[in-house]
C-alpha cells in the first residue's frame, strides 16, 4: 500500500486539501448525484464528484490509526481524509433509549453502554438491549443517566438524577447516598484505578471505597489559591501514576489541576509547564506520559519539557471540550463551531463537518474510543455516531462515470498496469493514470474488454464491437489476422486472453478457440473437437494445457491437439463454466454459476455455499504467499485458506471459513465484474487487483488490517419455558431452587424449552461475527451457530450440563475465552434412579410371587398324584392283605377247625398239621414279598438282586431245580422303586413259574445286565422251550409280563433260546444313581 | 455222637420257647440258655459256654451284630448263626464280618435248622450264592490296613464266584476238582480272612480316631 501512497502523494495532495471538505457523507435517505446508494441503516462516505475535466486519483485509503508515534514529528507522508472513515449513525429508530446521549462506557466484557436523558441501553453491536424499565426503580429521575462507569469488581455503576444505580448479576441495585460523602449534586463518576469510585460535584470531588467516602477534595479548601470562589469543577480523569486531573471552570476559561490524593499536593497545568496555555478544555495524558492540551487555536503536546505546538487548528478559536486518545495513539477532539469532530494522526487532521453527516448543533456530549479503533460520539440531540476507520483501498477515476466500470486488469512490463474500462483503455505507470486516447475511431468512449500484455510485451485487447487489437506505439491498431473469419468483415471478438509456457497467446472467442502464436492465427473450433465454439474463460497449465469454458458445454481441456469436454454428466454443477486456476500439479478449479468445481485427472469434485463458501460465484482465484486463494464476486471479495478448500472438496471438511471484505471495508461497490479474463490480477509487489463496477480495488495482503481483538462472548439470557432464569451472570429466582455454590438448578419439566442467548460485543463488522456452541451433558461435538446469536434445547433429559459458546470474528479470530453456563435439569420423582430401582424391585416381587405360585401349583399337582398314586398303592396293598393273606388265613383257620373236629382220627392229624404249618409258612413267606416291596430301604436294584436270588433259591429249590447266577459282582446304587421292584418281581416269578410248571428243566439261569441307559434281566431254562407258537403257549402269564414290562417304560421278549429252551428277555431303562 | 450245646438269643418268647422245645425234643442237641436279650446273652454265654448260637439279627437292647462282635472277641471259637426274619443280605454279610459263622431265616422248617446248626458245628460254612457275590465284592474293595495274607487266594476267589453263581459246594468241588472238604476249608479261611479283615478295619478305625 505505501508504495502506491508514495506515488500518489505528490500528485494527490493538493486536490485532497481541498476535496476534503467537498465529501459528504450519504445518509440513509439522501440521495445525491447518481450515487447507487445501498445503506438503509447508517451512512457511508462516498467522493464527491467534482465537475472539472481533470482525471486524478481519489484514494480512499485505510486510515493511519495503527500508526502510533505521536507528536507532530511524524509527518510520513501518511494522509487521511474523512473518506478513509465510515460514518454510522444510530438514534431511537434503531433502538436507541432516547436521542440526547449523556454518558458513554466500554465495559470489559466489551459492551458499549450509552446513558441518555431517559435511560439506559447496551449495545453489543448488534442490538441495543434496553435497560430503561429495570433502571427506573421507584423513582422516576433514575432514568437522567448524568454519568456511567465500572469498578474493579465489574459492576456497572450509573449516576442518575436520584442518585446511584450498580448493576450487577444481572440485576440493579439502588444507593442514594455515600457515608461520609460531601453534600451536594455529583456530577462526574469515574471508576477508581484501583478501587472503587471517584465522583465529583460542583466544588468537590472525593473517592468512595464499599459505600464510604474515604477521601476527598474540595476547590475552597485544596486549590491553593486565595479566591476559590466562582471555580467550579466541570471534568476530571484519573491518571496512571494516581493523580488526578480536574478541570475547572472559571466563567469560560477551563484550567487543569493536578491533585496528588496520596500527598494532597496540587499544582496547576500551566504551573507545571510553565507556559500561558490560555483556556485549555481538551486535555490528556497519553502512555508515555506526554500531555496533550488542547484549547482555541492551539494544540500542544508536552513531554519532559519538549514542547510540539501546532497553533494552525482546523477549529481555529473555538473552544476545546474533550481530548480522547484512541488505542492506535490517535487524538479525537471535540470542539466547538461549525465542525466539531477533530481526528490528529500522524501530523495530519481529519475534520467530520456536517458535510460527512455529523449534524453540527453544539452538542457533542460524550464520546468514547473503543478497543477495535472506533470512535463514537453521543450528541445532544441526533443520536450516536460511530466513526470506523476503512481497510481496502479503493482507486477510482474520478470524473467520468463510465470509467467507474473496470473490466480488466493486466500487469504489464516495467510496473505497467493495463485496466480494461468503461472509457477505454487505461495505463497505470508510475502511479499514474492516463487513458490511450489515440484510436482511430471517432467514439472515444469505447469499451475495452479485456486487455492483456503478452511476454512479448504486445498489448493485446478487444475493442467492444470492433474485434481483437493492439497497441502499437500508443495507436489502436486492429490486429491483422492471418486466418480471415468464416463471414467477410466480421470481427474476432475476444472473451478471455491466456498465454502459455510456449509463448502461444491463446483466446476464447464466439468462434473457437484462438491461438496465436509468432504472429500466425489459428481458430480451433467445433470441427476440431470443441463441443461448443461459444468459449470463455481460460487458463493454462505448466504443462501446456490448455483449459476453455465455454456456455453451453462445460469446460475442456485441450492437450496436443485434443480436446476433452467436462460437463455435467462428468460432474460439473454448471454447464457454464470457467477455468480459474491451473495447479502446479494439473489440478484445475473451475468456476460455475452453481459454486467451484475441482478436477483432479478425471475426477470432478465441488465446493458450494453448502460447504460455507461466501458465494458460489467466484471470478477467478488468486494465491498469497500465505496459502490463501483470492476471489471476488458480485458482492464483495472473499478469501478461503487453499487446504481447506481442497479438503472441502475431498469431502473432508464440511465447513470451509471464508473471510470476506466489502463496502464495510471500505470498497465503494462491492460488485466485481469478472465476466472476462484476465480479470483480476496479482502484481509483482504482491498487491491485489480487483477489477469493480466502481473502480478498482487495491488490496495488499500482507497488510490487512485484521481485527484482531479476539470478540468478547458473553451469555445474556437463558430462558427455560419462557421464564427467565439467568441473566448476565446472575441467576433469577423465579421457580428454581438453588445455592450460591451450585449451578442453576431448574425443577424437573422445566426444560421443555430452553432458549440460551448470547452475543460477542465487537463493533467491526458485528453481523459476521459466527458463533459455535456446545451443550457438554447433550452434545458431542461443537455445533456452528454461523451468525445466529441464540441457542435452543428441547426436552433435555434429567442431569447436569454446561453450555459453552465461543465467536469467531470476521477474521478468524476466536474469542479468547468461551463463555460458559453450568446448570442442572432436576429429575421427576420418576426419573430418579431410585424409582427405577423400586420399580425393578417391584417386578422382581411381582415375578418372585408369580414364580413361587407357579411352583405352588406344580407341587400341588404332584402331591395330587403323590397322594393319588398313595391311594393306588394302599389300595393294592389292603386288595394283596385281603385277597392273599386273609384269604389264606381264612384257609388255615378252617384247616385247623377241621383238624380239631377230626383229633379222634389220628393219621390224619399230623397232616392236616403239617398242611397248616406249611400254609403259615408260605403266609409269612407272602408277608415277606409284601413288606418287602414296601419298604422303602429296598428300593435299590441290589436289594431286588438279593432278594430275588434269595426267592429264586427256595423256590427252585423246592421244585429240585438248579438256580445259575450271573450277576455283576458290582451292583451300582440305583434307586428302583416299590412299584418297579414289585413288577420286576412279579414277571421273574411269573418266569420261574413257567420254567417250573412247563419247561421240564434241570437248571435256571438268571442274568443281569447292566448298560449304558438300560438294564436287561434275562431268564432262560435247559427245557424243552416253547413247541411251535410262543404265543399260543404262553398263554395269559406271558401277557401278563408284557403288561407289567410297559408298567416298568421296558419290554419283555419270550422266545426260544439257541439251544431250544425257553428264554424270557426282560429290558427297560436305566433308573438314575441314586446321589446318597 | 455227643450233644451240640446250643444257646438261642431271641426276643420274641414264642419263637425263642419254639426253638427250645425243637433243640430239647431233637436228638444231640440241647438247649443250654434262652437268651431275651443281648444284655442277657452277654452275661450267660461266656458262662454257659454253648458249642452254637442261635442270634437274632434284631435286638430290642443291642443289636444282634455287635453282639457277636462282642461275643467272638471273648471266645474265638464259638460258632454263631444268625436268625433273620428277612432276605436282609446286607446286614447277614455285616454279621459275618462280625464274626458269624452263618445264617438262617426264621421261616424255615425244624429239620432245617436243626441241619443247619449240625452243618456249622461239624465245620462247614454254609453261603448263599448271594453272600459269596458279597464278598467278593468286599474283598475286591481295599481295604484300609491289611497285608497281602488278608486278600482272598485265587482259589478262593474262584469258589466264591462259583458259589455266587449258584453252585453248592460240593458242585465247585467237582467243577474245580477239589474234594468237598477242600472247599469247606477255604470257605473258613474266607470268612477268618473276613472277620480279621473288619476287625482290622475296626481298629484302623479306632487308631485313626
Amino acid at each position: 500500500m505505501l508504495s502506491l501512497r508514495a506515488g500518489f502523494v505528490a500528485a494527490r495532495q493538493q486536490q485532497l486539501r481541498v476535496r476534503m471538505h467537498k465529501a459528504w457523507i450519504t445518509g440513509s435517505s439522501v440521495r445525491q448525484g447518481g450515487d447507487r446508494l445501498r445503506w438503509p441503516l447508517g451512512g457511508k462516505i462516498r467522493a464527491k464528484r467534482g465537475s472539472g475535466l481533470v482525471r486524478g486519483l481519489v484514494c480512499v485509503l485505510c486510515a493511519a490509526w495503527i500508526l502510533a508515534t505521536p507528536g507532530f514529528g511524524a509527518q510520513r507522508g501518511e494522509t487521511s481524509s474523512v473518506n478513509d472513515f465510515r460514518l454510522t449513525h444510530w438514534t431511537t429508530e434503531h433502538g436507541l433509549p432516547q436521542n440526547t446521549i449523556s454518558a458513554l462506557l466500554q465495559t470489559q466484557d466489551g459492551y458499549l453502554w450509552i446513558g441518555t436523558r431517559y435511560g439506559l441501553a447496551r449495545y453489543d453491536g448488534v442490538r441495543f438491549a434496553d435497560f430503561t424499565p429495570e433502571l427506573s426503580g421507584m423513582d422516576e429521575r433514575n432514568l437522567n443517566v448524568l454519568d456511567l462507569a465500572q469498578d474493579r469488581e465489574g459492576q456497572v455503576w450509573a449516576l442518575t438524577g436520584a442518585g446511584f444505580s450498580k448493576y450487577s448479576w444481572g440485576r440493579f441495585q439502588y444507593v442514594t447516598d455515600f457515608t461520609n460523602a460531601p453534600p451536594g449534586q455529583v456530577f462526574v463518576l469515574h471508576a477508581g484505578r484501583r478501587c472503587g469510585l471517584w465522583a465529583s460535584g460542583m466544588t468537590n470531588l472525593f473517592h468512595v471505597r464499599d459505600g464510604v467516602c474515604d477521601r476527598s477534595f474540595t476547590l475552597a479548601r485544596d486549590l491553593g489559591i486565595p479566591d476559590a470562589t466562582g471555580y467550579t469543577i466541570d471534568d476530571f480523569f484519573e491518571a496512571e501514576d494516581g493523580g488526578i486531573w480536574v478541570r475547572t471552570l472559571l466563567g469560560s476559561k477551563y484550567s487543569w489541576w493536578r491533585w496528588d490524593p496520596a500527598s494532597g499536593t496540587i499544582f496547576a497545568l500551566e504551573r507545571r509547564v510553565d507556559a500561558d496555555l490560555g483556556s485549555v478544555g481538551g486535555f490528556n495524558v497519553d502512555q508515555r506520559n506526554g500531555w496533550w492540551m488542547a484549547g482555541p487555536n492551539r494544540f500542544w503536546y508536552w513531554r519532559e519539557g519538549h514542547w510540539e505546538r501546532h497553533d494552525n487548528v482546523p477549529w481555529g478559536a473555538f473552544q476545546v471540550h474533550k481530548l480522547v486518545i484512541g488505542v492506535a495513539g490517535d487524538i479525537w477532539l471535540t470542539t466547538d463551531g461549525p465542525v466539531q469532530l477533530h481526528r490528529y494522526s500522524d501530523g495530519q487532521f481529519t475534520s467530520f463537518g456536517p458535510e460527512t453527516g455529523l449534524v453540527a448543533t453544539y452538542d457533542l456530549r460524550d464520546v468514547l474510543a473503543d478497543r477495535e479503533g472506533n470512535f463514537w460520539a453521543g450528541t445532544g440531540r441526533h443520536g450516536l455516531y460511530r466513526v470506523q476507520p476503512r481497510k481496502l483501498v479503493t482507486m477510482l477515476d474520478e470524473p467520468s462515470s463510465e470509467m467507474d466500470e473496470v473490466y480488466s486488469v493486466a500487469p504489464g512490463h516495467e510496473g505497467r498496469v493495463w485496466l480494461a474500462t468503461t472509457y477505454g483503455l487505461v495505463k497505470y505507470e508510475g502511479g499514474k493514470l492516463s487513458v490511450i486516447t489515440n484510436t482511430p475511431y471517432p467514439d472515444k468512449g469505447l469499451r475495452v474488454r479485456p486487455v492483456f500484455e503478452t511476454t512479448a510485451g504486445e498489448v493485446l485487447f478487444n475493442l467492444d464491437f470492433k474485434g481483437l487489437h493492439r497497441l502499437v506505439d500508443g495507436r489502436f491498431e486492429a490486429y491483422p489476422l492471418v486466418e480471415p473469419m468464416p463471414h467477410p468483415g466480421e470481427r474476432l471478438l475476444i472473451n478471455s486472453f491466456c498465454e502459455d509456457v510456449r509463448s502461444n497467446v491463446w483466446m476464447a472467442t464466439p468462434r473457437g478457440l484462438g491461438q496465436l502464436q509468432n504472429g500466425r492465427f489459428r481458430l480451433w473450433t467445433e470441427q476440431d473437437g470443441l463441443k461448443d465454439n461459444r468459449t470463455y474463460g481460460l487458463a493454462c497449465g505448466a504443462d501446456g494445457t490448455v483449459w476453455v469454458g465455454s456456455f453451453k458445454s462445460g469446460v475442456h481441456r485441450f492437450k496436443d491437439g485434443q480436446f476433452r469436454c467436462f460437463s455435467t454428466r462428468e460432474g460439473l454443477l454448471n454447464k457454464e463454466a470457467w477455468p480459474l486456476k491451473v495447479e502446479p500439479d494439473g489440478t484445475v478449479w473451475i468456476g460455475t454459476p452453481l459454486g467451484l468445481n475441482r478436477i483432479r485427472g478425471d475426477e470432478v469434485r465441488s465446493v458450494t455455499m453448502r460447504e460455507g463458501l461466501f458465494d458460489n460465484l467466484a471470478y477467478c482465484l488468486l494465491e498469497d504467499e500465505h496459502t490463501n486463494y483470492w476471489t471476488f464476486c458480485n458482492r464483495g471479495i472473499w478469501r478461503v485458506k487453499k487446504p481447506e478448500l481442497h479438503a472441502a472438496a475431498d469431502g473432508k471438511t464440511r465447513h470451509v471459513h471464508c473471510v470476506t471484505y466489502g463496502e464495510a471495508e471500505g470498497m465503494v461497490s462491492a460488485e466485481g465484474n469478472g465476466d472476462q479474463q484476465p480479470n483480476a490480477a496479482v502484481l509483482p509487489d504482491g498487491k491485489f487487483w480487483f477489477p469493480t463496477t466502481r473502480g478498482v480495488v487495491i488490496l495488499d495482503p500482507d497488510d490487512l488490517r485484521e481485527n484482531r481483538v479476539p470478540p468478547p462472548v458473553a451469555i445474556e439470557e437463558v430462558r427455560a419455558n419462557d421464564d427467565l432464569v439467568f441473566r448476565d451472570g446472575g441467576y433469577l429466582p423465579l421457580h428454581a431452587v438453588h445455592s450460591a455454590n451450585l449451578p442453576l438448578r431448574l425443577p424437573p419439566g422445566h426444560a421443555r424449552v430452553l432458549e440460551i442467548r448470547y452475543t460477542a460485543t465487537t463493533f467491526i463488522d458485528s453481523e459476521k461475527t459466527q458463533f459455535r456452541f456446545r451443550l457438554e451433558g447433550a452434545d458431542v461435538d461443537w455445533r456452528d451457530a454461523d451468525t445466529r446469536r441464540v441457542a435452543y434445547y428441547t426436552d433435555l433429559r434429567p442431569g447436569s450440563y454446561k453450555f459453552v459458546v465461543e465467536a469467531r470474528n470476521q477474521h478468524g479470530y476466536w474469542s479468547s475465552h468461551p463463555a460458559e453456563f453450568h446448570f442442572a435439569v432436576a429429575p421427576y420423582f420418576y426419573q430418579t434412579w431410585f424409582f427405577y430401582a423400586g420399580c425393578a424391585a417391584l417386578l422382581g416381587a411381582v415375578l418372585w410371587t408369580l414364580h413361587l405360585r407357579r411352583l405352588n401349583a406344580r407341587s400341588r399337582g404332584l402331591q395330587i398324584r403323590q397322594e393319588r398314586a398313595l391311594i393306588a398303592e394302599r389300595d393294592r396293598i389292603s386288595r394283596d392283605l385281603h385277597d392273599d393273606l386273609g384269604s389264606s388265613l381264612t384257609g388255615i383257620a378252617l384247616g385247623l377247625d377241621v383238624t380239631r373236629q377230626n383229633l379222634h382220627h389220628p393219621h390224619d392229624l399230623e397232616s392236616r398239621l403239617d398242611a397248616s404249618a406249611e400254609s403259615l409258612r408260605q403266609l409269612v413267606t407272602r408277608l415277606r414279598d409284601v413288606v418287602w416291596s414296601l419298604n422303602p430301604r429296598c428300593d435299590t436294584l441290589d436289594s431286588f438282586c438279593a432278594y430275588l436270588s434269595d426267592y429264586a433259591e427256595t423256590f427252585l429249590a423246592a421244585a429240585g431245580l438248579h438256580c445259575r447266577w450271573d450277576l455283576p459282582v458290582e451292583i451300582p446304587e440305583l434307586t428302583l422303586n416299590a412299584e418297579s421292584r414289585y413288577q420286576l418281581l412279579l414277571i421273574t416269578k411269573e418266569a420261574l413259574n413257567n420254567v417250573v410248571k412247563h419247561a421240564r428243566a434241570t437248571e435256571v439261569r438268571v442274568s443281569l445286565r447292566l448298560d449304558e441307559g438300560e438294564i436287561t434281566l434275562i431268564v432262560v431254562d435247559n427245557g424243552r422251550g416253547f413247541p411251535g407258537s410262543v404265543e399260543a403257549v404262553a398263554g395269559n402269564g406271558l401277557r401278563n409280563m408284557a403288561q407289567r414290562a410297559t408298567a416298568l417304560r421296558g419290554s419283555c421278549q419270550i422266545d426260544n433260546a439257541p439251544g431250544g429252551a425257553a428264554r424270557v428277555t426282560l429290558r427297560f431303562p436305566r433308573p438314575k444313581s441314586q446321589t446318597l | 455222637m455227643s450233644i451240640i450245646r446250643v444257646a438261642i438269643v431271641e426276643d420274641n418268647a414264642a419263637v425263642r420257647d419254639s426253638l427250645t422245645l425243637v433243640l430239647n425234643g431233637s436228638q444231640g442237641f440241647k438247649c443250654v440258655c434262652a437268651c431275651a436279650s443281648a444284655k442277657e446273652a452277654l452275661k450267660a454265654i461266656p458262662v454257659m459256654k454253648p458249642d452254637v448260637v442261635l442270634m437274632d439279627i434284631n435286638l430290642p437292647d443291642r443289636s444282634g451284630i455287635e453282639c457277636v462282635r462282642v461275643l467272638t472277641d471273648q471266645m474265638p471259637k464259638l460258632l454263631i448263626i444268625m436268625l433273620t426274619i428277612e432276605e436282609d443280605s446286607r446286614r447277614v454279610f455285616e454279621s459275618l464280618e462280625a464274626g458269624a459263622n452263618g445264617y438262617l431265616v426264621k421261616n424255615v422248617s425244624p429239620a432245617t435248622i436243626l441241619a443247619s446248626i449240625e452243618e456249622v458245628h461239624r465245620g462247614g460254612s454254609p453261603m448263599s450264592s448271594q453272600i459269596a457275590r458279597l464278598l467278593v465284592q468286599s474283598f475286591r474293595r481295599p481295604a484300609k490296613a491289611t497285608g497281602p495274607e488278608l486278600n482272598l487266594t485265587e482259589r478262593e476267589e474262584e469258589i466264591l464266584q462259583l458259589i455266587s453263581q449258584g453252585y453248592r459246594n460240593k458242585e465247585a468241588a467237582d467243577k474245580l476238582g477239589i474234594s468237598p472238604q477242600t472247599v469247606e476249608t477255604h470257605l473258613r479261611n474266607i470268612y477268618h480272612k473276613l472277620h480279621v479283615r473288619s476287625r482290622a478295619a475296626a481298629v484302623a478305625r479306632f487308631l485313626q480316631k
